[in-house]
């Protein structure tokens, strides 16, 4: 009865066997067309394992650092209607500019954002607009009913990644309650919000925890 | 030590399935290939830049993919079309360093056909591992140790408390079923 050697080809290919048994599993294999043709398989397969192993996607440093959540488009109809509302307001927008200044139109529109009131007054609200610029974004904030910043106090706007609670200062808003930062276009992903504070004059440049407005950013 | 488990489940959701729904801009589908092939695009990545710009390059990489979803070919894999886009990322992403130290190494690994040939194995390994996950579980197992984990048959009977013979015929039917698949072209 002849033996086989279809169940140890693996191990031939792994180097798990004797010199003895390799030396007889090649001159089984010389002869044998059943082997040979289960060894074409085992190669293939301990080829393509091996491949799988080297360029692997799991690695135990991944799986000990899940990936960030997925920051997902706001959906088709979402963005239809955003944009039909950016429109109105980039074509009134233009127009005043156009009437007033005899300026040339805006730039378009990338993104918009609501901000609502958090630790400030219930009527403060505001708006920024990020506009595409040939180099970089700009953001334009404005804000609406927010007093005047108390003696030795100022409003600063940021940029937030609200997962993370990683935040970013863009610069201080006006005396009149608005400003224009440019923006690099990779922070719009990173920081997903935005967020104006209450900022003391007592030379720390981090967060005062005291946000009078904020909101998501939406592309459009 | 690797996971056995983390490694075939890793590879649960099949390209076909949710292929057809990416390209037709379906949220869930598009969620899913974040999941399926968000730590592959941040692995691949991170072979050329920082750690946290490898995070925003995944970002923008699964951003660009949802804006243009229609140009999905659904008869190739899907990640494939997505470290395309990686790759374009993070060539871009490079050449905008313009203050910083850019690893030459890492622009030539990109651009050249080296590039090309990087994308092409982690595509492979993939789908590899996607035809080991459809195998059944026995197979499956003795596999990723000897594989994934460099156990030796006698090893492998040992950590699983099977005999040696048991151990043998399981892997050579496990690789006898994967190369079928893989010369059928069917382990997505």
């Amino acid at each position: 009865m002849t033996i086989h050697f279809d169940e140890d080809l693996a191990a031939l290919l792994a180097g798990e066997l004797s010199g003895d048994a390799t030396r007889c599993a090649m001159a089984h294999l010389r002869h044998c067309g059943e082997c040979t043709s289960a060894l074409i398989d085992v190669a293939v397969a301990h080829g393509s394992l091996r491949s799988a192993h080297r360029n692997s996607i799991v690695t135990p440093s991944e799986q000990v650092e899940p990936l960030g959540p997925l920051v997902i488009p706001a959906p088709r109809w979402t963005k239809v209607v955003t944009l039909a509302a950016s429109v109105i307001v980039v074509v009134a927008l233009g127009i005043a500019l156009v009437s007033v200044a005899g300026q040339s139109s805006s730039p378009k529109v990338s993104a918009v954002a609501s901000l609502r009131h958090l630790d400030g007054p219930v009527e403060a609200s505001g708006s920024a607009v990020v506009h595409v610029l040939p180099s970089a974004l700009e953001m334009s904030v404005s804000t609406r009913n927010l007093p005047a910043a108390p003696p030795n106090h100022y409003y600063e706007v940021w940029l937030l990644d609200p997962t993370a609670n990683k935040m970013l200062p863009l610069g201080l808003l006006s005396p009149k309650g608005s400003g224009t930062f440019s923006i690099a276009k990779s922070l719009m992903i990173q920081f997903p919000a935005v967020d104006v504070s209450l900022q003391a004059n007592n030379g720390v440049a981090a967060h005062s925890n005291v946000s009078v407005l904020r909101g998501d950013v939406r592309t459009v | 030590m690797t996971d056995v488990n983390s490694i075939t489940q890793g590879v649960g959701a099949r390209d076909l399935d949710y292929a057809a729904g990416l390209r037709d801009g379906d949220e869930r589908a598009f969620e899913l290939a974040y999941r399926e092939h968000g730590a592959t695009v941040r692995n691949y990545v991170r072979r050329f830049v920082t750690v946290d710009e490898a995070d925003d390059l995944t970002q923008q990489t699964f951003l660009e993919l949802w804006r243009f979803h229609d140009r999905l070919d659904v008869s190739k894999p899907v990640l494939g079309f997505i470290l395309g886009i990686a790759r374009k990322r993070s060539i871009d992403h490079l050449r905008r360093r313009r203050h910083d130290v850019v690893d030459v190494n890492a622009i030539r690994s990109l651009m050249s056909t080296e590039g090309d040939a990087l994308v092409d194995q982690l595509v492979w390994a993939a789908e590899v591992e996607h035809g080991l996950a459809t195998l059944v579980a026995e197979q499956r197992e003795v596999l990723v140790l000897a594989h994934f984990e460099d156990l030796t048959q006698v090893e492998i009977a040992e950590r699983l408390g099977i005999p040696l013979g048991t151990v043998k015929a399981r892997m050579a039917r496990g690789m006898k079923k994967l190369a079928e698949k893989i010369e059928r072209g069917d382990l997505l």
